[in-house]
Parts: structure tokens; sequence; C-alpha cells
């Protein structure tokens, strides 16, 4: 009964009108910061650290975090709506949810990615609550040789998730990979492949490439179709799913929570492997796989709540081991040390109540996104009706702002624009710009690991396959890659992804 | 709904400049007439951007101007440097940063955009930052001299982490190595955080780590300190001693953070400035802030910072060189 005593104990602390306050305020500016393509919810945390140094710790790190998850709920509302993934783990739900909405259902699309990130989001808040000691140490099992190969098996998957020939994607992937390669090496200090640009020596940004190929490339190829977008965007169709939809998305919701949970604690791209590991599941299990891509409402529950329950997950090795997972847990380690509250493990046994008063506050906080959000999904949806003239400028006019707002350089400014006319000749070329994006983000984090486990090694490169988690995700990807080549998935894969 | 809100956002940002445009008029008699901008090389939320929005909070009130942080990251605090460099030379433009731009780049990079010395006008140093050598809490050694023991009666190889090839850490690593001939394997992270994370996972025997990342992971119970470099014990870790108290030389040098202004600022308005900042980081509270971060608070004047950099440019020069690290 701990358990209960300490859940007990946070709510109490989260219930409080001056924190329900800051919780609402934290949930809704986290989702409208979703909403708008380019402001992620790294910036706008940055941007309020200031603010919260006022403030009451308890009350601080809840605004922060619902900022935080409050964005996985609007990131993925442009991402069904414009193709504009808000956030990076917001990507996969982008092809079938805004096929969804092209198709008029744009309306039940959105319900269910909010319906299924509020169920994601209160399982993975109990899982923090049940788990979070022994999860913790789960991280820790994850060394180099890990790592690797869970991306060796993320880098496979992108290339089973693409649409069309199996060469492109690979070649999508190794491009990915060079890419990723600009920038600083960690192991030898030597700057590779930046032409003597000081802004490219940590490398290209992910923001920038994922906005240029994904958001700008979008937006250059609508104004070619013009004709075809206004048609799509007359019908709206209504907003809450059918039963059939429910039926259809229950059990990809839940299989989505628990894969996002379980990568959400891992270091680094968590969220969003998890994302893509979701919907690659799907495509697997699903009867008809060929519908994945066109419009199929498990390709929008899966993720998100993969995705919701990653984020939510993401705070388990933050606090109890006091080691962020991502950028926005790096902001809240700022935060907490601002209130001079060390992270790490004694945060639990020291500080009872901020411990478990930021958990009740993530159910309570999910509870009220899902609850006023479910009405403004109508509100949402009328920006379809926004006259392109006016909305693309914006939006451009947003990608700038928040691109150049991450480093404060010009430079990243101009290399978005120069993906997202990149991405326009990709696309164009029938390649897709999905499994680049993926490898673009793994292929650093793949090499690093590589290249430590084998120096922690000596150069035995047999670790990959003494460990037994390493061991276990490498005969997958072997078993994946077997399967991509065998001609009886090939002709599957073909069947599926066609037109 | 968006078009709507974008309006209103840009409306109310055209009052704020309005505001702001109102109080420095009224404000013009004395330094800083105008808002002043903090340049941060570090990401939002490192420890160094938490210290300079505490210092900067604490200016605004005293200078009755805004203060503001703002974040140039990247290219280990190239662009930020160039940036301040670059910038009139009247004050408002302050790079707050650590000895890396001053010393570790113009060692290891044979091209930089910008001169340490005659493109600045040294301030102030605010607080040294130590580095300690960590080990797991159930580690058989409790110091430095017991660990070099040990890892020579078991032989073979001793794994250490640190944040980046010719970062403080691999500096006194492989000044450790040269010492005390020990096998160390250097294993190179992005930060601090990711080498613990191996080390209590198993994969590192030891790693280097800031005093406030050490200060903390110390009170969770999971690691012990073998020792701290820098030329004495700092009021973070009391309890800790030195390399050199512990029999090992050479190990004097600590990591600064220090706030530069434009060459050819005035004299008059960088002593004002130094002045504050010495004040300001004297203050009761901004002393146990620090501390509880692992900084040992300075704030001396412009002199003595020049000082202690002409001194420690050479030492560190040398030591960069014996490590072998190379940029290009």
């Amino acid at each position: 009964m701990v358990l209960a005593d300490s859940l007990a104990l946070g709510l109490a602390a989260a219930a409080t009108p001056i924190n329900l306050v800051y919780c609402l305020t934290g949930a809704l500016l986290g989702t409208l910061i979703g909403v708008l393509p380019g402001i992620g919810p790294v910036a706008t945390i940055a941007m309020l650290l200031p603010v919260t140094f006022k403030l009451e710790p308890l009350s601080a790190l809840i605004m922060l975090s619902g900022i935080y998850y409050g964005a996985q709920y609007g990131g993925s509302t442009t991402a069904i709506l414009m193709k504009l993934p808000g956030e990076a783990s917001s990507v996969v739900t982008a092809l079938d949810g805004y096929e969804m909405a092209r198709r008029g259902r744009a309306g039940p699309a959105l319900a269910v990615a909010a319906l299924g990130s509020f169920f994601a989001g209160c399982v993975a808040t109990l899982l923090i609550a049940v788990f979070a000691v022994p999860l913790g140490d789960l991280a820790l099992r994850f060394g180099p040789a890990e790592y690797f190969s869970l991306m060796a098996l993320g880098l496979v998957a992108a290339v089973v998730l693409a649409r069309g020939s199996v060469l492109k994607a690979l070649a999508m992937v190794v491009l990915g990979l060079l890419l990723g390669l600009v920038g600083t090496d960690v192991n030898t200090g030597f700057v590779r492949y930046t032409f003597g640009i000081a802004e490219l020596s940590d490398g290209i940004g992910f923001v920038v490439v994922a906005m240029g190929m994904f958001g700008i490339a979008e937006i250059l190829l609508n104004l070619e179709q013009r004709q075809i977008r206004e048609q799509a965007t007359a019908t709206v169709g209504r907003l809450w799913p059918t039963r059939g939809d429910l039926r259809a998305a229950w059990k990809p919701t839940l299989r989505g929570t628990l894969l996002g949970s379980v990568l959400g604690i891992l270091p680094g791209g968590g969220a969003i492997l998890a994302s893509f590991a979701a919907y690659t599941l799907e495509k697997r299990l699903a009867k008809d796989p060929g519908r994945f891509g066109k419009g199929a409402i498990e390709g929008v529950a899966a993720p998100e709540s993969a995705n919701n329950a990653g984020a939510q997950t993401s705070f388990i090795p933050l606090l109890t081991l006091g080691i962020p997972s991502n950028p926005v847990m790096a902001l809240m380690v700022g935060a907490m040390t601002i209130h001079g509250i060390a992270p790490g493990p004694q945060v639990m046994t020291e500080q009872p109540t901020l411990f478990w008063g930021l958990i009740a506050s993530m159910w309570l906080g999910n509870l009220m996104l899902v609850v006023l959000n479910l009405p403004l999904v109508g509100v949402w949806v009328k920006l379809l009706s926004v006259p392109y003239r006016l909305l693309y400028p914006a939006i451009l006019l947003f990608c700038c702002v928040g691109v150049y707002s991450l480093n404060y350089n010009a430079v990243d400014v101009v290399l978005t624009a120069v993906f997202g006319l990149f991405g326009v000749v990709l696309i164009k070329l029938g390649c897709e710009p999905a499994p680049l994006v993926l490898a673009f983000v793994l292929g650093p984090m793949m090499e690093e690991n590589l290249r430590r486990a084998m120096t922690l090694s000596r150069g035995d490169a047999t670790v990959f396959l003494t460990s037994p988690i390493s061991a276990g995700l490498l005969v997958a990807t072997a078993l994946m890659l077997l399967l991509i080549v065998a001609p009886q998935f090939r002709r599957m894969r073909r069947d599926a992804f066609a037109e | 709904m968006q078009i709507k809100y974008i309006r209103g956002w840009a409306m109310s940002l055209a009052a704020g400049a309005a505001l702001l445009g109102l109080a420095a008029a009224a404000q013009a008699q004395e330094f800083p007439a105008k808002p002043v901008k903090f340049v941060v090389w570090t990401a939002p939320g490192g420890s160094i951007d938490v210290l300079s929005r505490l210092i900067a909070e604490k200016l605004s009130q005293r200078w009755k101007q805004p203060v503001v942080v703002e974040n140039k990251p990247g290219a280990s605090g190239i662009l930020a440097s160039e940036y301040v460099a670059r910038a009139p030379a009247d004050g408002l433009t302050l790079l707050v940063t650590i000895n890396t731009t001053h010393i570790n780049n113009p060692v290891l990079q044979s091209k930089l955009s910008y001169d340490p010395v005659k493109d600045f006008e040294p301030v102030s140093q605010l607080a040294i930052g130590s580095v300690t050598l960590i080990a797991p809490a159930n580690h058989p050694a409790n110091n430095v001299a017991e660990f070099v023991a040990l890892a020579k009666k078991k032989g073979g190889g001793v794994n250490y982490g640190s944040w980046g090839v010719g970062s403080s850490a691999h500096l006194f690593g492989e000044l450790l190595r040269q010492k005390t001939g020990l096998d160390l394997n250097h294993i190179a992270y992005k930060g601090e955080m990711p080498a613990i994370t191996d080390m209590l996972g198993g994969r590192l025997d030891v790693t280097f780590a800031g005093g406030g990342t050490t200060r903390a992971q110390l009170a969770g119970g999971k690691i012990k300190v073998l020792g701290i470099t820098g030329p004495r014990r700092i009021s973070a870790l009391p309890n800790v001693a030195t390399f050199a108290e512990q029999g090992f030389p050479g190990f004097e040098l600590a990591g600064w953070v220090a706030v530069y202004a434009p060459a050819k600022t005035s004299k008059g308005i960088v002593r004002k400035i130094s002045a504050d900042l010495a004040e300001v980081v004297h203050s009761q509270d901004v002393q146990s802030r620090m501390v509880e971060n692992g900084f040992e608070p300075v704030g001396g004047t412009p002199e003595q910072f020049a000082t202690l950099y002409r001194d420690e440019f050479p030492k560190w020069a040398e030591l960069i060189k014996a490590s072998g690290a190379k940029v290009e």
C-alpha cells in the first residue's frame, strides 16, 4: 500500500488550485507550440526557464513537463492536418494521418490520436509510479553494444517502412547516414565534411533536416498541385470516430503504449524510435498492410500512443537516476538545479512531495488535455479552411523563427531551405524522405556506440554477440533483413505499397 | 485561429518593445543605459547557462536594466566568441565563457576566427570549476593512490570516460596515464552524464565529472570520489582531497568561468561591470547556489583575471600538447 500512499501524497500536492493552473497553462501552451510547426518544446521550455525562477519548484516542474507532453498532443495535430510533424516523434503519424485528412477523415484521425495519447499517458504515468525504481536499472543495462544493435534494428525497420523500391529506401538510409557524419567526430575530435563552416562543426541539426524535408518540401509540392489540395480540404468529415474505427484502433493503441513505454526509457531517440517501431509492428500484424500509407487508422493510433507513452516514461531515467534521456529532460535537469534540487536517485526519497506530485500532475494534465482538446479538435480542423495564401507564409515564417531560435544562427535557416528543395527533388524521384531522416538521427548515435563498444572491448568485435540483449537485437535485425530479401515478402511488400 | 494568435503575439511584442524603450530613455544617465546581453555558448539548462541566468537576474535588479541571456551554442564556443568579438565595444554585449574558448580552442585549432587576447577585454573571473575522478560506490579503492595500486596489481587495462577529445577530463586522464604508467583506455562521450551512466552500468572503471554533478551523484549514494583536480579543495566537496594532497602533483590546473567584453571597451565600464559582478558573486545566496552547483566563487578584478590567464595559458598548452589531442 506504499504505492497508494505515495500517489495520494502526490495527488494532494498536484491538485492544489495554483498547481492545477500551472498544469493547465503548461499543457495548453505545449499543445499550442506543438501545433505551430517549428516551435518545439525544447525552445519553449528554454525560453520559459527564467519565468520559473519565481515559482515553487513543484509548480515550475509541473508547468514545464506539461509543455512537453502537451506538445506530443499538439504535434500530432499538424502532422495529421498539414503533414508537418510538429515533433520528430509525430513523423510517422503524418503518413496515415494526413492521408485520412485528405480523405475527409481529419476528425476521426485527430480524435483517435488524442484518445490514444490519453490512454498511453495514463498507462505510462501508472508505469512510472509502479516501476520507477526497477525500470531505472533496465536503462543501465544498455551499453554501447546494446545501443548499436538496437539502432541497427531501427534502420532495417526503416527500409521495411518505406514505400516504393527497397533499393531506393536503402539509398535513402545510406544518404541519411552520410549526412549524419557531418560535424565533429566524438572519438577523435576531427571535424568532417564541414567545408570550413564553423556552424556545421556540431553537425546538421535534426530540426533543420526534418523541417526542410517534411515541412518546406510539402508546402512547395502543394503550391504545384493547388487544385487537388483545395478539393481535399473541402470536406472535413465528422469529428467522432465510428464504432468500426474504435474497434480497429484499440488493439494498436494497447500495443503502441506498451512498446512506447519500454522504448521511452532508453536514452536517445526513445520516443522517435517508439513511434517508428509501433508503426512497423502494426503494419506487420495487419491483415491487409496495403491500407497503410493510405489512411489506415491503426497507423495513427499506434505511433501516437507510442510517442506519448515514450514521452512520459522518458521521465523515469531522469527521476530515478538524474540522467536526462533527451534534450527536454536535460532542460528539466536545468530547471531542477535552478531551484536547488540536485537531480538523482535521492529526489524520490528526500523530496517525496516533489517526486510524486510531478507524477500525479502528469495524469491530471493528460486528463485536462483530452477533455479540452477533443472539443478543440473542431478549432484545429477549422485551420484547414484558412486560405493557403495566408497559411503558407505564416507556416514558413514560423519555421524560420523556430529554426533560428534553436541556435540563433542564420546558417540553419538557409540549410532548412536547401533541405526543402532537396526534399522536393527526392519526392519527384520517387524516394521517401522518412528513411533518410531516421538514418540521419540514428547514424551518429550508431557510429558513436559502435566505436565506443569497440574501444571498450579493445578491438574485440564479439562483444555484440556475447551480450544477450545485443545478440537478441542483432538476430531480430538479421531475420528482418532475410525477410526483405525473401521473394515471398518482396511480393507481399510490393502489393502492400501498390498505389 | 492561428493567424489571430500571430497578430496578438506581434502586438504584445510591439507593446513590450515600446515599454523597454521608455525604460531605457529614463535610465540614460549611467551604465548600462540599455539592456545588457550575456552571450552563453552552452545549451540552455547547462550549469553555465543556469549560473549565467542567476547572475543576470541579480545584475538586472542592481542596474534596473534587463540583463538577457542569449544562448549561442555550438562549435566549442567559437560562434559565441566570434559574435562577441565583433560586437560594439560598449559593454552591452558580454561573453560568459569557460577556459575552452580562450585556452583549449587556440591551442587545438590552427585557424580560429577570433583572437583570444587581442579581440577581448577580460572583465572578471566568476568561479573556478574543478574536475573530480569518480568510481562506482562499490569500488574497492577509496582514493587515487589505492586506485592506481589496485589497477597495477590487477593488470589489464582501465577504461575511463571523458566528455570529449581535448576536454579537461581527457587531458587529466592522459596526464594520469603518463605519471603512473597505467594502461588507461580513453572513452570519449558527448557529456559527463552518459559516461557516468556507463560507469554505473559497469562498462567503465572510473570517469571524470564536474563538481556539481559529483555532488548530486554523491548524494544519491551510487558513486564515490577518488580525488579532485585543481589548486585546492572546493567548498562543494570539502572532504575530497586534491590529487596534489594525495601525492600526485601536476593536476593543479582548474577550469574557470569568466566574463569578457569586446576589445576596446572603455576601462571605466569594464571596471564597473567587474566590481558589480564581484559584489553579486560574493552575495550570500549566489555563493551558496554556486557551491551547490560545484563552482568555487572567485569574483576578482580584471587585472587579477588577466594575470591568471597569462600564468595558466602555457601550462594548459603544455598539457594539451602532451595529451596528443588534435582537432585537424
